[in-house]
């Protein structure tokens, strides 16, 4: 009996030491993430995690092409803990490969904002948490056009009017910094929105199925408008990159950048003190009710297969808190996701909020589910062609066409 | 002491195990998934014969890559070579040593950065730099839309690969014209050969082996340049400099067809191992024994 007890008090002893020994394990958390413009929120989020639970360190690997990192990781099977999605993009991928643990009920989620959701859903599941949201149009700088004398355009031909003056002054009216290739598709993406998705949100399954064609009226529209946008762009579009880009804008070399709102912490970057704006391109007639593109640029999600899934989860979890949201809207300055999110961070925050309150259409970024990053990269490319003349807005529309479909019938094997 | 075959067998077989593993096993199994439907971690691996390797000689893209390689191969070879073989010989025919070391080390510098940090520095070299010092000097017009545009790109590339690979063979044409027997140069100079006749009909022929070595590295080396060229431009604008390697690198990461890159990836290959012979052989002959 005595012996009996012994060894009862000894497996009680293994157990609690072993216990302690994994509360106290330390446990380093990698978080693969892309977005270069928010690394000050993911340092800051380093910081609050690792306060809240000392034994857990999180680093950022941050990557440029990320697709492809991601997907050489995914191959040699060393996806880290936590990844970062792009919207939607990877709503399918990622989840197919067993990669992505399934949110799916857990009660943080009710901390997002309503219909942000429902773009992340895949066969009706969660996989990753939307980080932020980020709307898509003209970021300006506010005193170029306050000195060539124009205000914010509310039509086409009000538009080219106000880059007419501002050519007049020797500013770039238009900045385009195609080096990196995917701001191209950006640009023209956020054109096209109201004349093609806003009239048509199934625009891209019309094509699937044949009903229409990226060749027909709606593109065409739209690329004629893109083609003289670039009268007043810069010469050097094809090969500016994405950085000095932002900083022709910051310190008033150019007027204006189409881009998501992602792009505004970056602008600042170069200079703090830049009075920035935001507009939303003109709808097609200029009277019709506009649309705007507005939607999860960023996810996070846990690898379901890493020893460290349920920390990650954790910090997941956390970052729907009103700390992290904060460091968030502070850092990065683009809008969370998350309810109750300060919205008034800055000038371009509140110029978007005002086009959300107004009644404006809204376009979900991730709607695009077969804009895959390999439709992107290559219609850039193609877009980089026709920016110097090499081929027609048709041919541009027809590659466009031809990568859609092809990624379609490729990844509807897998 | 003699060691018999045996003994001697089995003490190459780890060796033999190191190689076949780390070396042979990878590139028959790379060959097998150049003949498969591979695509990434999602889907299977279905054997399709060399259907991937006719299919990428019918694609536009492919062919586009060839070509550019093709330009940038030859041209890099050539500045490298004649730029190396220029340097080393104005620095073996100088007396100043001192100011020989400082240009050995200079020209030398480049060779030790790593290729990407060479395709960022020379992208603010092409894109703010050189247009700047052109502004300065009332020769902004040059500039025109770029070097880093349609036109200019290739040629832009170029530059900033020979800029990192010409110290290596610099060293490579000096050693060798250091090891020139100086008695072969006096009788030539007794017999009243000038300073071109030496340089072309003793210098260059006995120095042939280091011309080899030095045409088949930049070769292989600009074959399978990729990290510079990606940094730089991205293998843009369009697929101006869309090298092999790019678009292998897009093919596979990008597009997920594995099966397909790996079959361009042989191509290249083949391509590399067949040119390399063939200057190997050619030269060889030429090449005079010291």
């Amino acid at each position: 009996m005595r012996r009996f007890g012994l060894i009862i008090v000894l497996l009680a002893f293994v157990g609690s030491v072993a216990s302690l020994m994994a509360a106290d394990k330390k446990v380093e958390l990698e978080v693969l993430v892309w977005k270069q413009e928010a690394t000050a929120t993911y340092e800051a989020w380093a910081k609050g995690f690792h306060k809240l639970y000392p034994n857990v360190t999180v680093t950022y690997t941050g990557v440029g092409n990320y697709d492809e990192q991601v997907k050489a990781r995914m191959a040699a099977g060393t996806l880290p803990a936590v990844i970062s999605i792009p919207g939607g993009n990877y709503g399918f991928l990622l989840p197919k490969a067993g990669v992505m643990m399934d949110l799916s009920g857990k009660k943080f989620l009710s901390r997002v904002k309503d219909g942000i959701l429902d773009g992340q859903r895949l066969n009706g599941k969660i996989y990753s948490l939307p980080i932020d949201l980020a709307a898509q149009g003209f970021i300006y700088n506010k005193k170029v056009f306050r000195d060539a004398g124009v205000s914010v355009p509310r039509t086409w031909s009000e538009l080219f009017a106000a880059f007419e003056k501002i050519k007049a002054k020797g500013i770039t009216p238009l900045v385009i910094a195609g080096q990196d290739q995917w701001p191209l598709g950006i640009s023209v993406m956020t054109i096209a929105v109201p004349f093609v998705y806003g009239p048509d949100p199934a625009f891209d399954q019309d094509v699937l199925s044949g009903k229409k064609h990226f060749t027909g009226p709606e593109w065409t529209n739209a690329m004629s408008i893109y083609a003289k946008l670039l009268t007043y762009a810069n010469k050097d579009r094809n090969d500016l990159n994405y950085g000095l880009g932002n900083q022709k804008v910051a310190t008033g070399e150019a007027a204006c950048v189409i881009q998501g709102s992602w792009a505004v912490s970056g602008i600042l970057s170069y200079n703090k003190n830049a009075e920035l704006g935001f507009f939303l391109p003109p709808a097609m007639d200029g009277t019709k009710k506009n649309t705007m593109i507005l939607g999860a640029d960023s996810t996070i999600g846990v690898n379901a297969n890493h020893p460290d899934r349920e920390w990650a989860l954790k910090f997941v979890e956390w970052l729907t808190t009103k700390d992290a949201v904060n460091m968030w809207t502070d850092n990065a300055r683009t809008f969370s996701a998350m309810k109750g999110a300060r919205a008034n961070f800055d000038s371009t925050a509140i110029d978007v909020q005002k086009y959300a309150d107004s009644g404006v259409a809204l376009y979900p970024l991730p709607n695009h589910m077969w804009f895959l990053p390999n439709v992107w990269s290559d219609w850039s490319q193609k877009l980089q062609e026709f920016n110097a003349g090499k081929i027609t807005a048709n041919e541009a529309n027809q590659a466009l066409e031809d990568y859609l479909v092809d990624a379609y019938k490729a990844y509807s094997k897998q | 002491m003699l060691i018999s075959a045996r003994k001697s067998f089995i003490f190459s077989l780890p060796g033999v195990f190191l190689y076949a593993v780390f070396l042979v096993l990878p590139i028959l199994l790379g060959f097998y998934l150049s003949m498969t439907d591979a695509a990434g971690a999602v889907g299977g691996q279905n054997c399709i014969g060399l259907s991937n390797y006719l299919s990428i000689f019918a694609e536009g893209r492919f062919l586009n890559s060839l070509r550019v390689t093709i330009l940038y191969v030859i041209a890099t070879s050539i500045i490298v070579n004649v730029f190396a073989l220029f340097i080393a010989v104005c620095i073996d025919a100088s007396p100043f040593r001192s100011l020989n070391a400082v240009v050995r080390v200079m020209v030398f510098l480049p060779s030790i950065l790593t290729p990407i940090i060479i395709g960022f520095i020379w992208y603010y070299i092409w894109k703010l730099g050189i247009p700047a010092i052109l502004d300065a000097v009332g020769l902004g017009a040059l500039a025109g839309s770029g070097f880093l545009d349609f036109d200019r790109a290739m040629f832009s590339v170029v530059v900033s690969t020979s800029w990192m690979n010409i110290g290596v063979a610099m060293l490579i044409y000096a050693s060798g014209l250091l090891g020139i027997d100086q008695n072969l140069l006096e009788a030539a100079v007794i017999d009243g050969a000038g300073p071109w006749r030496r340089l072309v009909s003793i210098k260059l022929p006995l120095i042939m082996h280091a011309f080899i070595i030095n045409f088949v590295n930049t070769l292989v080396f600009a074959f399978k340049q990729f990290d510079q060229i990606f940094s730089m431009t991205k293998g843009g604008p369009g697929y101006t400099t869309e090298t092999l390697p790019i678009y292998i690198y897009r093919v596979a990461f990008l597009n997920g067809q594995v099966g397909r890159a790996s079959a361009a990836a042989y191509v290249l290959f083949f391509i590399v191992m067949g040119v390399s012979l063939f200057i190997i052989v050619s030269l060889n002959k030429r090449a005079v024994e010291k």
